[in-house]
C-alpha cells in the first residue's frame, strides 16, 4: 500500500479529475492525502458537475453517475479537510498526483511548494502523475542541477490539445461556494496559458507531446514515462486513475 | 515616427513598467495604441503607486517619489484611457476582432503580476506576435510580459516558440516569490474591480518558462544584481526584452533605439 498525496485547485477544479483518480486509487488500498493551497474543499468548477454542459471544443459531456459522485464526495467529508499545501512533506509519500481544471494554472503549477514537491519526487524516484492542465507543474519543475531543464526534459507526456483550448473567455464559478470558499469572480482570456506549448518546450526535441485531439471517454489518453504519468483531460480521467493504480502496484 | 502597440495588463499593472516607456517613446515623437485584456485604463498596482512600497524580496524601496507622481499624473490626465479591447482569435473563423499588427510598426508588452494573467497566454496576443514576427516588426517586452513570447508559436512548426534559440532577458528566479500575492489596484471602482485572488506567488516561474522556450541553442540574460544604476534590457532582433521594474526606464530607451535606427528621423 502506497501513501499518495492529491494535490487540487481551490480556483476551480474539474470534479472528475479528482473524484475518479480519488475513488479507483483508494479502491486499490492505497492511502490518500488531500492537499489544497488554501487548505480548503477544492469545490469543483459549475460546469464541470453541470448536467447539461457539453464542452464547445470537442463534445463531450459530463456522466450523470460521476457528477453524483463528486457531491457525495463533497458531501459525505471525504474531501472536507484537506491540509494545506505548504504544510505538506514529500518525504512523507510515496507518490504525488496533482489533478487539473481551469484553477490550476492560477494556484497549483506556479506554486513554488508544489514545484518544489515534484522536484523532491523526481530526485527520490517516486511516482509523480499529472492530469489535464496540472501537467503544467511538472513542465515548471526543475532538474535540482540544471536550471535549464525542466524534469520532463526529453520524456513523453500527454498535454490538453491546443485543438480543445478556449478561445473564450472563462469565467471560474465554484459549486456549492461560500463566503468562507469562494473562488474568484477573475475572468481570463481562456486557459490562462496554453498547455501544448508549455510542455513541448519542456520536453525538448529529444522529448514527445502526445496530444491527440481524437481522444474520448472511449479512446481516452494516458501516458506512463517512469516516474511520469500523464492525461490529457477530464475524459481521460478514469483511465489516469487505472494506470495511477497499475504503476503504483509494481 | 512609429505607431505603437503596447498591451498592459487590466488584473496587475506595475506602473513604472507601462511609465517610463510610454514616457521615453512619446518624447521621441512615436504614437503609442494602448491595448488591454478588457478594453479599459490599465489601472498599476496599488503596491507599485506606494513610494513606501518595500520589495518584499530585495527589502529596497521600489517606487521611486517622481514615477508616483508621473504616473498619477497620466491617469489623471486621461492619458492612459484611450484603449482598445485585444479582442480574440477565433482562429480560422472570420471572426477577429481587436488590433490587427497591420495598423502598427511595433508592438511591446509591459509586466506586473497581472500580464500573466490576462496577457502571456492570451491568444490573440499570441496571433499579434506572431504577426509581427512574420512581418518583421520590433516586439518588446518588459519583466513578466516576456512571457508572452514563449506562447508565440512559428506559424510553420508549432514545437518552437518565436524565440525558441535566442537571447532573451527574463526576470530572474531569486526575484520569484515564495509568499502570498495581491492584485489590489490603485483607483479600482466597480467598472474596473481589482481581482479578488491571491497566488501563490507569480502565475509560472518565467525564468524556467523561457529558458524552455529558447531551448539548448538559445540564450536567457537574468541577472539578479541587476539595479537601477546598472539595469538590464537586451536586443536580439526583432525582439526587445528587459528585466523588471528596475529596467523599465533602460527598455524604453532601448526599444526607441532601435526604433531610431529602423525608423530614419523624418521619415513617414
Amino acid at each position: 500500500m502506497a501513501k499518495v498525496i492529491m494535490i487540487a485547485s481551490n480556483l476551480g477544479l474539474w470534479g472528475e479529475e479528482l473524484q475518479a483518480p480519488w475513488d479507483l486509487v483508494k479502491q486499490a488500498g492505497h492511502e490518500v492525502t488531500l492537499a489544497t493551497p488554501q487548505g480548503k474543499m477544492p469545490l469543483p468548477h459549475m460546469w464541470s458537475v453541470n448536467r447539461d454542459f457539453r464542452d464547445p471544443m470537442h463534445n463531450l459531456i459530463n456522466i450523470p453517475e460521476e457528477i453524483d459522485r463528486c457531491f457525495e464526495l463533497m458531501h459525505n467529508g471525504e474531501w472536507d479537510n484537506p491540509i494545506k499545501i505548504t504544510d505538506a512533506k514529500m518525504e512523507e509519500y510515496d507518490a504525488i498526483v496533482i489533478v487539473g481544471g481551469f484553477g490550476a494554472p492560477l494556484d497549483l503549477n506556479g506554486n513554488p511548494q508544489v514545484i518544489r514537491m515534484v522536484q523532491q519526487a523526481w530526485v527520490d524516484n517516486k511516482t509523480i502523475g499529472a492530469l489535464c492542465y496540472a501537467v503544467g507543474a511538472l513542465c515548471l519543475a526543475r532538474h535540482p542541477d540544471d536550471y535549464k531543464k525542466s524534469v520532463l526534459n526529453g520524456k513523453t507526456v500527454a498535454a490538453h490539445p491546443r485543438e480543445w483550448d478556449f478561445r473564450i473567455p472563462i469565467t471560474y464559478e465554484l459549486a456549492e461556494a461560500t463566503p468562507d470558499n469562494p473562488g474568484t469572480t477573475v475572468t481570463t482570456p481562456g486557459f490562462v496559458y496554453p498547455l501544448r506549448p508549455l510542455a513541448e518546450d519542456a520536453v525538448g526535441d529529444q522529448g514527445t507531446v502526445i496530444s491527440p485531439p481524437t481522444t474520448t471517454r472511449a479512446n481516452p489518453c494516458v501516458v506512463y514515462d517512469a516516474p511520469f504519468v500523464t492525461g490529457l483531460s477530464f475524459e481521460s480521467s478514469v483511465a489516469f486513475g487505472q494506470k495511477l493504480v497499475e504503476v503504483l502496484a509494481t | 515616427m512609429a505607431r505603437i502597440l503596447a498591451l498592459a495588463s487590466n488584473m496587475g499593472l506595475w506602473a513604472e513598467e507601462l511609465q517610463a516607456p510610454w514616457d521615453v517613446l512619446t518624447a521621441d515623437g512615436h504614437q503609442i495604441q494602448l491595448a488591454t485584456f478588457k478594453g479599459i485604463t490599465p489601472l498599476p498596482l496599488a503596491f507599485s503607486m506606494n513610494p513606501a512600497s518595500i520589495d518584499r524580496k530585495l527589502g529596497t524601496p521600489i517606487v521611486p517619489q517622481h514615477v508616483f507622481e508621473r504616473t498619477k499624473a497620466l491617469l489623471e490626465s486621461g492619458a492612459w484611457d484611450n484603449v482598445v479591447k485585444i479582442g480574440t482569435d477565433a482562429s480560422g473563423a472570420s471572426q477577429l476582432t481587436g488590433p490587427e499588427m497591420a495598423d502598427y510598426d511595433a508592438i511591446m508588452i509591459v509586466g506586473g503580476q497581472g500580464a500573466a494573467v490576462d496577457l502571456c497566454g492570451n491568444h490573440k496576443v499570441s496571433k499579434l506576435l506572431v504577426d509581427a514576427w512574420q512581418q518583421d516588426k520590433l516586439i518588446g517586452a518588459l519583466c513578466y510580459g516576456v512571457g508572452a513570447l514563449a506562447w508565440a508559436r512559428q506559424p510553420d512548426d508549432y514545437r518552437h516558440s518565436i524565440v525558441h534559440g535566442r537571447t532573451i532577458v527574463a526576470h530572474p528566479k531569486e526575484w520569484d516569490y515564495d509568499m502570498q500575492i495581491y492584485y489590489t489596484l490603485y483607483n479600482a471602482t466597480p467598472e474596473n474591480p481589482s481581482p479578488d485572488f491571491q497566488t501563490p506567488g507569480f502565475l509560472f516561474p518565467l525564468r524556467a518558462v523561457m529558458e524552455d522556450a529558447v531551448g539548448p541553442n538559445g540564450t536567457v540574460i537574468s541577472p539578479p544584481e541587476t539595479t537601477r544604476d546598472h539595469p538590464c534590457a537586451h536586443y536580439d532582433h526583432p525582439f526587445v526584452t528587459a528585466l523588471s521594474v528596475e529596467s523599465s526606464q533602460a527598455f524604453g530607451e532601448k526599444f526607441a533605439e532601435v526604433l531610431r535606427s529602423r525608423v530614419p528621423a523624418g521619415a513617414a
